[in-house]
């Protein structure tokens, strides 16, 4: 069960990062990790819809929520992949052996995930993406939970229309195409600063981050720059102890 | 985990667009990619019912450049961007967002006074601007000049993705040409978008020492030459391996360390 207090908290953080220039995707990512928070789940991801029926993944907890993502992408199924096409949350007990999802289950559950949920990021007629959250057998939702979790998800809706006043059925497809971008131009900062600095992924994503925020850029603006400019890769500094 | 293909999303539609592509015949005076770029702005004139489009190179800063349009465009419109030094495929280039502008002569048009007041006199009615990028590259634009008013359908916006995401295949991959000067048979296979791809092309940059733009056509180059898949070639450059440093092009991977 998630503490009503502890929710009250996550959202004024939530809320604390949405005004002013904010970076999309760093947002996206920080609400991840704020579910895994709220939720002890281990893994989270989120989708977005790519505006012509493909899905793209956008943001996610960890490296390994980023496979999960990714999996579903691969195989066109799964809880995400299905909650976009339904509009409505997705709840699976993957351990209770059904075939709901022949590519994906198995993976999931080698990888020591029992239970997945997905939550429609919704605005107003259409469905632009999913949340998803990948659980352990002890952490499952309860119902009064995936209300608070679907709140999350309602966050990250918010904050892509709100990064760009969204007043027209048009911005939105131009939000979402950047958005989509965006995570390309962060996956290639990551490879580099991986290679730059001998590290792996997932240090180099955090690596980003932190810079990010000491010198105050946004940080797929950080990451552009890290990709075309050598100079911007070199200044990176390493993670404070 | 397991690293199986991915089918790209909107495959069917980049299928689509090629199909296109396909049908419309190279043009002599033409070489190379501006080739391949005529034909794909004459496709998406026909595909989508437009005036013309264009697809514009730019230079990092977004000045210098070098445009290619459908054959039916009218003059006025190829270079009109160039002419005023104004226009939505400016916005597109600098910001790599797309820049749909549906009703040019109303309100959303008078960002551009000088693009706006020229482009209505040629016909221009709304102007659509896709950009040419992949991450961080950024090449172009691919602009659609449209007669008529009106937000383009969903199915319409993924079409133009299509053809603006063959554009940047086209300028990244010029060895995908066939000796006859059409797109060759295992062109499809460059669209793989997956978050591996785009780690393995900043890995190789450090690892080679080039520019992204260079590491995504060594990647390319490197996958089309061996026969892998861009997936499988970003799998094992994360795993470590670096790709040769002559041409990128050689059957053998160093390991890097």
């Amino acid at each position: 069960m998630i503490s009503t207090n502890r929710m009250a908290e996550v959202f004024v953080a939530v809320a604390d990062t949405l005004v002013g220039d904010f970076d999309l995707i760093d947002f996206l990512h920080g609400l991840t990790l704020h579910t895994t928070e709220v939720t002890g789940s281990p893994a989270v991801g989120l989708l977005l819809s790519d505006d012509s029926g493909g899905l793209s993944h956008v943001a996610a907890s960890s490296e390994d929520a980023q496979l999960l993502e990714l999996l579903q992408l691969q195989h066109s199924e799964g809880p995400c992949v299905e909650c976009m096409a339904t509009g409505r949350p997705v709840v699976e007990d993957l351990a209770a052996g059904g075939d709901r999802w022949p590519n994906f289950s198995p993976i999931a559950l080698a990888a020591g995930i029992t239970h997945v949920h997905a939550f429609p990021l919704r605005l107003r007629e259409e469905v632009i993406g999913a949340l998803n959250i990948f659980a352990s057998a002890d952490e499952v939702l309860e119902t009064d939970d995936s209300r608070l979790v679907q709140s999350l998800a309602d966050m990250a809706t918010i904050a892509i229309v709100q990064e760009r006043a969204i007043t027209r059925a048009e911005t939105l497809t131009e939000q979402l195409q950047f958005a989509l971008n965006s995570r390309v131009v962060i996956e290639q900062a990551k490879g580099a600063v991986a290679r730059g600095l001998g590290i792996g992924v997932e240090h180099a994503f955090e690596i980003l981050r932190a810079n990010a925020r000491r010198q105050r850029m946004k940080l797929t603006e950080l990451a552009r720059l890290v990709v075309t400019d050598p100079d911007a890769l070199a200044k990176l500094r390493p993670l404070p102890e | 985990m397991a690293a199986t293909r991915a089918l790209p999303a909107g495959s069917d539609r980049n299928a689509d667009a090629l199909a296109m592509i396909r049908t419309v015949a190279p043009s002599s005076e033409l070489d190379g990619a501006a080739r391949h770029l005529e034909r794909l702005c004459t496709a998406a004139t026909e595909g989508l019912g437009l005036l013309g489009a264009a697809v514009r190179l730019l230079q990092p800063g977004g000045t210098a450049g070098v445009t290619v349009a459908a054959r039916e465009t009218p003059a006025g419109l190829v270079d009109i961007e160039f002419d005023v030094g104004e226009g939505p495929g400016e916005k597109c280039y600098a910001q790599s967002r797309p820049v749909l502008v549906s009703d040019l002569a109303g309100r959303d048009g008078t960002e551009w006074p000088g693009f706006q007041h020229a482009a209505v006199e040629q016909g221009v009615a709304a102007v659509f601007a896709f950009p040419l990028h992949l991450g961080a590259v950024s090449l172009g634009t691919l602009e659609l000049f449209s007669p008529q008013t009106g937000p383009l359908t969903s199915e319409e916006v993924s079409l133009a993705r299509a053809f603006a995401e063959i554009g940047v295949v086209v300028v990244l991959d010029g060895h995908l040409t066939d000796s006859d000067g059409g797109l060759s048979p295992g062109f499809e296979r460059a669209f793989e978008h997956r978050a591996d791809i785009a780690q393995a092309q900043g890995m190789v940059m450090v690892d080679l020492g080039v520019s992204l733009v260079e590491a995504i056509s060594r990647l390319r180059a490197h996958a089309f030459a061996t026969g892998d898949s861009l997936s499988d070639l970003a799998r094992k450059v994360i795993e470590g391996y670096a790709l040769p440093a002559d041409d990128g092009r050689s059957d053998d991977l160093d390991p890097i360390r």
